[in-house]
């Protein structure tokens, strides 16, 4: 995409995406640090009896990918304003998640200049782990 | 959730409408923000790094974006055996007690990013409940908001978030 500013980005294009592998360990310390005591995440017997294979990825650590996918492709040209993002499907501890943005629309807003992605989390197989969209200002 | 319930449910959800909670969250410290920000596998420098943080503007590391939201409780939350039988805390601000309530989606408004020494209070309020006919049956649409400000009513983050009560 060359260096990221509004002039240069265009309606369409895909910014860097972003693969990740949530592991047992990342699950139970993801529910730790956010004080989360739903079985579903760490007790695999639990989530074999409420009809799940596996343990279950939290939602807010779909979007925490989400947002680091954004910030880094950011870098320093531009901040983070909104995402939104809603689970389609579960995904379980192991699976292969891909998140990926595009550029949906860019505008002006009082000489402020602000980019709007469409954003999707998929799983190897190609489910739709998570969609989401984020408006994002940038600098340059 | 047949009909008369989900308008019973309804109505004390509607009667709650724009009643904030003020939640005293306590003073955010560099250790557990750079703890979150490490548990997602986000090794980005403002996050992790006072220099890199105020080379890239900020006044000290800040908070991973999601990380106040990400939280389910700032409080210290009950004793294990008054816990849910699945480990979730019962938690009657929306009102649906026997039903099975489910995460509908999330809107993080990013206002200003959180620093050590923040001094976080968060407001919670129902802003809407609606009924829905879905293919499976009766559903209670809840719009809540969380809003996340400082100790100078500097807001940090608002969190939209949708229940879905079946």
């Amino acid at each position: 995409m060359g260096n990221l500013s509004f002039h240069n980005l265009t309606v369409g294009d895909e910014i860097t995406s972003l693969t990740k592998t949530p592991t047992n360990v990342q699950l139970f310390r993801f529910s730790a640090i956010t004080w989360n005591a739903h079985r579903i995440h760490y007790d695999k017997d639990f989530a074999k009896f409420e009809g799940y294979p596996d343990i279950l990825v939290q939602a807010h650590l779909h979007g925490s990918f989400l947002s680091e996918m954004i910030v880094d492709w950011l870098e320093d040209k531009g901040v983070l304003k909104e995402i939104e993002w809603q689970n389609r499907k579960y995904a379980i501890v192991g699976e292969t998640l891909t998140c990926k943005a595009r550029v949906k629309e860019k505008y002006l807003n009082d000489d402020q200049q602000f980019a709007i992605l469409e954003l999707l989390e998929q799983s190897a197989q190609g489910n739709s782990i998570a969609i989401g969209k984020a408006t994002v200002q940038l600098f340059y | 959730l047949n009909r008369e319930d989900a308008e019973r449910v309804l109505f004390s959800i509607k009667e709650r409408i724009d009643q904030a909670v003020e939640i005293p969250i306590g003073v955010m410290d560099a250790l557990s923000m750079r703890r979150f920000a490490t548990v997602v596998g986000d090794s980005n420098p403002i996050y992790h790094d006072q220099k890199a943080a105020r080379k890239a503007g900020y006044p000290d590391i800040i908070a991973h974006p999601n990380y106040l939201s990400a939280v389910l409780v700032w409080e210290p939350g009950p004793p294990e055996d008054e816990l849910r039988v699945d480990g979730t805390v019962l938690d009657e601000t929306v009102p649906s007690k026997g039903f099975r309530r489910m995460g509908g989606g999330q809107r993080l408004q990013l206002i200003s990013p959180v620093v050590p020494g923040d001094q976080i209070r968060m407001e919670r309020r129902i802003i809407k409940g609606s009924l829905k006919e879905a293919k499976t049956g009766i559903l209670i649409i809840v719009e809540t908001e969380k809003k996340y400000l400082n100790q100078e009513n500097q807001v940090r983050t608002i969190c939209y978030e949708t229940l879905l009560i079946r």
